[in-house]
């Protein structure tokens, strides 16, 4: 396994920053307890108006053409407070950035005024293809001035803060020059980015790249954490594969302790983006969330659905 | 490494297995780099075929899994995505079948894809208003020669050359168990409509004649011209009347776009 802490040590070396003081809006508000926006649900959420205080959509989903998905969105949107969360952003590539995306993006989220706009840290691509897949970054000095003039970009073209997530991995560049969370916490610092804390994506690439878990808890900004990710995983004995397609793993909640009690009471959803079980199953998963994390915060507010939603 | 070249790299091995991408990666405490980076070939590889798997169910059915995961590998090949929506990978996978040895030489495999294609299409088409017979009352009968009509967003044209639409009923029947037809090429190719009445897509024959009179107007000619057309192919009795009933069949199957749409 390489040896990190060598090549960390003269990783903030003045002067080689392209930072400008970030302008971060004010953090956005606790949300509560969501779940993943997916399209087998439609019908039960928009009949049943279930107990959840949040949902997230995929960007992606509703920046097509309009039609039938789209008002769904709206209608959802109009009971609930709605984050919006991209996969196909490419925050990383070294390839031009894709306005059209963005000009698509900024106008769905004039349209749905969700409450953060969010991607991944990772790359999707070079000379114009799509592989897709959320695609790990190699943690060096150049990688990471790189990430962060394009979050400069995006910010001012969306006219708001990003949050980005980490991503589940499987390879370690050879070159890497910091840890993931070292990589995370000074982009974050430099571009005032806020930050998706995807619990089961770090218990994977934690057991795939042999770091402890709780070295990541411990490493990222606590303050820029406005979101955690619960989801469920493969396990292939030698590494991980992250399917988010199975039930959240005792594992996986023993992590989410952990982070609630660093970081506090932080939005958090169920992700599910396989194997979709039926709505109430993944609604009493998000009160198993919720009883571990008053738990440990036992005076954790629950903001009410009605106030919360649009047209309070 | 540069992060362009290492992205560079990292991509050639998804596309292509260049194994040159493995001197930048390093091993796992429990795992080799090698079997990692497959971690992301696989899911490359997997994704795609899942998706053409999705697209064309009734073509995998027609093929049988083995053969069509063996055409669909050659085609993710031939056709990396370039599209940041997956909804449109698969796409020329109907081209590719009719273009494409072994495949092209076996009889009704690219129509079928070709009818699935067009279905998608139809149903994923953008709304729009639609041509309804009440427009049509404020024309004077002076102004009928220079009306020109347009097509719904939500229709398609194809032609096929084999009995892929028997097969296609058989295959996609919710009995189930039908048996197809066996694959056969027809003397005449034969003229499909696809169109999305309500929301479910769905698709008729067309008849020769109202076939070229859809696709001179869909080329924008006006209903003057279409006249002509059709007495020029199938007889000068008539005409006028047999291009009015066509219209009046597209008008009540919500097939023509109404006046908005036709706006810009």
């Amino acid at each position: 396994m390489k040896d990190v802490a060598t090549k960390t040590s003269h990783r903030s070396a003045p002067g080689r920053e392209r930072t400008r003081d970030p302008e971060p809006g004010p953090r956005p508000r606790y949300l509560g307890f969501g779940l993943g926006l997916r399209h087998q649900h439609y019908a039960d959420i928009l009949s049943s108006s279930p107990d959840v205080d949040w949902f997230e959509a995929i960007s992606e989903n509703y920046m097509g053409e309009g039609g039938r998905p789209l008002m769904v969105l709206e209608e959802i949107r109009a009971r609930y407070p709605v984050v919006l969360h991209g996969v196909s952003l490419s925050i990383a590539t070294t390839a031009p950035l894709d306005t059209g995306y963005l000009a698509r993006l900024k106008a769905l989220a004039e349209r749905i005024e969700p409450e953060w706009v969010s991607d991944h840290l990772c790359w999707t691509g070079v000379h114009g293809y799509n592989m897709h897949d959320l695609l790990p970054v190699p943690y060096t000095r150049e990688a990471l001035d790189h990430v962060v003039d394009r979050i400069h970009r995006v910010q001012d073209f969306l006219g708001r803060t990003l949050a980005l997530e980490n991503v589940s991995s499987y390879v370690s560049a050879r070159d890497a020059e910091m840890t993931e969370w070292e990589f995370i916490s000074e982009l974050a610092r430099r571009t005032g980015c806020w930050l998706i804390f995807d619990v089961n994506n770090v218990y994977v690439s934690a057991f795939n790249h042999g770091f402890e878990a709780r070295d990541f808890i411990e490493g990222v900004p606590a303050d820029r954490v406005i979101q955690f990710h619960l989801a469920g995983h493969e396990h292939n004995i030698s590494h991980i594969i992250d399917t988010h397609g199975a039930a959240v793993l005792d594992e996986v909640w023993d992590l989410y302790e952990a982070a609630v009690t660093r970081f506090g009471p932080v939005s958090t959803m169920i992700e599910r983006d396989d194997n979709i079980p039926p709505l109430a199953e993944v609604v009493a998963e998000l009160d198993h969330a919720r009883d571990i994390a008053r738990r440990i915060l036992p005076d954790l507010a629950r903001p009410l659905r009605r106030a919360a939603a649009r047209g309070e | 490494m540069r992060l362009a070249d290492y992205q560079d790299l990292f991509q050639r091995g998804l596309l292509s297995g260049d194994a040159r991408i493995l001197d930048q990666l390093v091993d796992s405490p429990r795992e080799n780099r090698a079997r990692l980076f497959r971690v992301y070939q696989d899911a490359y590889r997997l994704r795609l075929l899942d998706v053409a798997r999705s697209d064309f169910p009734v073509t995998l059915e027609f093929l049988g899994r083995a053969a069509f995961d063996e055409m669909a590998t050659a085609y993710i090949a031939a056709h990396p995505s370039r599209e940041a929506n997956l909804r449109w990978f698969a796409r020329a996978l109907p081209d590719f079948l009719a273009a494409t040895a072994p495949w092209s030489t076996m009889t009704a495999l690219a129509d079928l894809a070709a009818i699935e294609r067009a279905l998608y299409d139809v149903f994923d088409a953008a709304d729009g208003t639609r041509l309804a017979l009440a427009d049509l009352q404020s024309l004077a009968p002076e102004d009928w020669p220079g009306v020109v009509f347009s097509p719904h967003p939500a229709t398609r044209r194809i032609r096929v050359f084999s009995n892929a639409r028997d097969i296609w009923k058989a295959l996609s029947s919710s009995e189930g168990e039908a048996a197809a037809p066996e694959p056969v090429e027809l003397a005449e190719t034969q003229q499909l409509v696809f169109y999305r009445p309500e929301l479910v897509s769905t698709f008729r024959a067309m008849p020769a004649e109202e076939a070229m009179m859809w696709d001179e107007m869909c080329a924008g000619l006006d209903f003057a011209g279409l006249c002509e057309m059709v007495a020029t192919f199938g007889g000068e009795t008539d005409a006028p009347l047999r291009a009015a009933a066509y219209l009046q069949g597209w008008i009540a199957a919500g097939m023509l776009a109404g006046p908005e749409a036709e706006a810009g």
